[in-house]
């Protein structure tokens, strides 16, 4: 075979293989997911399971959604304001913030420093676990690792993603408060009433919906990882990486999708709406 | 009912694995009978471990069938599996006790996830478990990280023998374990097997455990050592009959095991005289 034929050979081959991993993992994931759903659907777990998960979950991120969520507030009235001022627009600032954290950056962010700080810690752990046959060992007294391992997380990240972006948002909006009328000179009402204005339920509604399906990806893609890691530390530090960089690139393609479905949806209620 | 107790307590029938490319069982067949202590010996990677793992279906074998108590486990619904599995107890050869629960609850995970018991029944289960194993009550609130390899070996059996099993699982109980703790797990293994009369499977390299502990031996070969037709089991009998076998393979592993036994003994004779 000429060396020409012999290199598009293996790099058809590699190609192939590529592809043939990505439709395997998707399968494994898709498998792993309907697995869990199955078990929810059995019952609840335990208080004394699911309670340690809701706090290292939930109430140990709230540092970290906090000072996200300050600067991220802070950073959106310094950029915007230089903007609106060349349209003398200054005042609506509190609009803008508010929408954009509302609807999307507030939820995104939230959930990429989760993913961050929740789904590679959930990945590690469980992780750790395969490899030191601790999943074994709880099948071998009588338990269903998935029931008694993931289905708290998933619930735990189902249930208080939401929550951790809508404080998110809620702190985001208080730092550009606090920023546009404390360093900026934006009158405080202005502030406000602009922002009850221009958001809307629907907007508040959309930034929670995306936050549930972020925390679905980031719990099926952390345990999945976890779950199937390899042997040793390279095994559980390369689960990490891939359950953050999995879901970073999940949370980004949800956003797309769900923003498009969400805008299209919202128009086919409510045809008379206008876009500003 | 007689028919169901005559049946072996375990059987594996033409089983096979692999992982990947790599085949680690080639069509064995296994049987553990009630009240027996079988011992599993091999070189590593011949695929000890593995086939107690496919006995107790941690692991899914690629072909053949597997018999609890003649039942095939194929035929068995989730449950049933489940239920038949809280007569098994598995020593993992870490122990693997859950970092994030301390020694009490550790060792009452399967009493608090199985069986419905009130918590002063759990405690009192747990503590008597404990004291079997020669730990006192002293250690329940310890995290496994602060006790020793023997220590969390102990607390890893008192966990396996919680939920009363029939049969037990040994991995590899006294490796990386000083020679007193590993005479103590042996020691617990025997007085396990005759005071709660259950059937023991031990995978191990350490031909003093073999002697004190197991009744019948099987020796595995790698499969990549094996001729095409031939049986993955090299040696199936009594411990006296091993330890007198004249196939070289089988001796060569054997006395090979047992010479670094006796050096390390004489050592340790020398270094006392002196």
């Amino acid at each position: 075979m000429a060396p020409m034929q012999a290199a598009a050979v293996q790099f058809s081959t590699g190609i192939g293989r590529t592809v043939t991993s990505l439709f395997e993992e998707a399968g494994a994931l898709a498998i792993f997911s309907v697995s869990i759903f199955r078990r929810l659907f059995c019952g609840l777990p335990r208080r004394r399971v699911l309670v340690p998960v809701l706090y290292e979950i939930g109430v140990r991120s709230v540092p970290v959604v906090l000072v996200t969520g300050s600067f991220i507030g802070m950073v959106l009235a310094v950029q915007a304001y230089t903007q609106f001022k060349l349209m003398h627009m200054e005042s609506r600032l509190g609009a803008i913030i508010t929408m954009t954290l509302v609807s999307e950056l507030g939820p995104v962010l939230a959930a990429t420093m989760l993913a961050g700080r929740v789904g590679s810690a959930m990945a590690a752990e469980l992780g750790t676990m395969r490899v030191t046959e601790q999943i074994s060992a709880i099948s071998a007294l009588g338990s269903d690792p998935l029931r008694y391992l993931v289905v708290p997380r998933f619930i735990a990240c189902v249930l208080l993603i939401p929550l951790l972006a809508a404080f998110g948002d809620a702190i985001g909006m208080f730092s550009g408060w606090v920023f546009s009328t404390r360093m900026l000179g934006v009158n405080s009402y202005q502030y406000w009433s602009h922002a009850i204005n221009f958001v809307t339920a629907w907007d508040i509604m959309a930034g929670l919906v995306k936050s549930v399906f972020f925390g679905c990806s980031i719990a099926i893609i952390a345990c999945h990882r976890g779950f199937h890691c390899g042997s040793g530390a390279e095994g559980v530090g390369r689960a990490a990486t891939e359950s953050f960089v999995l879901s970073f690139i999940a949370i980004l393609g949800l956003d797309f999708l769900l923003t498009v479905l969400l805008n299209t949806s919202y128009y086919l209620i409510w045809p008379q709406a206008v876009s500003l | 009912m007689n028919n169901a107790l005559s049946q072996p307590a375990i059987r594996l029938k033409d089983v096979s694995c692999w992982f990947g490319s790599q085949e680690v069982l080639r069509n064995l067949c296994v049987s553990v009978h009630r009240g027996e202590s079988l011992a599993i010996i091999g070189e590593s990677g011949c695929g000890k471990s593995v086939t107690m793992k496919v006995m107790m279906q941690l692991l899914t074998s690629n072909s053949g069938s597997v018999f609890w108590f003649g039942r095939q486990v194929d035929h068995l619904s989730r449950r049933d599996q489940r239920a038949t599995r809280l007569k098994f107890g598995y020593l993992f050869q870490g122990a693997a006790l859950f970092d994030s629960l301390n020694i009490f609850e550790n060792v009452a995970f399967g009493l608090r996830e199985n069986a419905s018991l009130a918590d002063n029944e759990i405690r009192d289960t747990v503590l008597r478990r404990l004291d079997d194993v020669g730990l006192s009550s002293d250690v329940r609130e310890k995290r496994p990280s602060e006790l020793s390899g023997g220590m969390q070996k102990r607390v890893g059996l008192a966990r396996a023998l919680a939920l009363d099993p029939q049969v037990m699982f040994y991995d590899e109980p006294t490796t990386g374990l000083d020679p007193l703790n590993s005479r103590r797990i042996d020691d617990l293994i025997d007085s396990v097997r005759e005071s709660h009369s259950v059937s023991s499977v031990v995978v191990t390299h350490d031909m003093r455990t073999v002697e004190r502990v197991a009744d019948r031996v099987i020796m595995l070969a790698p499969c990549h050592r094996l001729q095409t037709a031939e049986s993955q089991i090299l040696f199936e009998g009594s411990v006296k009959e091993l330890f007198h076998t004249t196939d070289p393979r089988i001796s060569e592993f054997v006395h090979g095991s047992a010479l670094e036994l006796s050096a390390g003994t004489q050592l340790r004779h020398e270094a006392s005289a002196a």
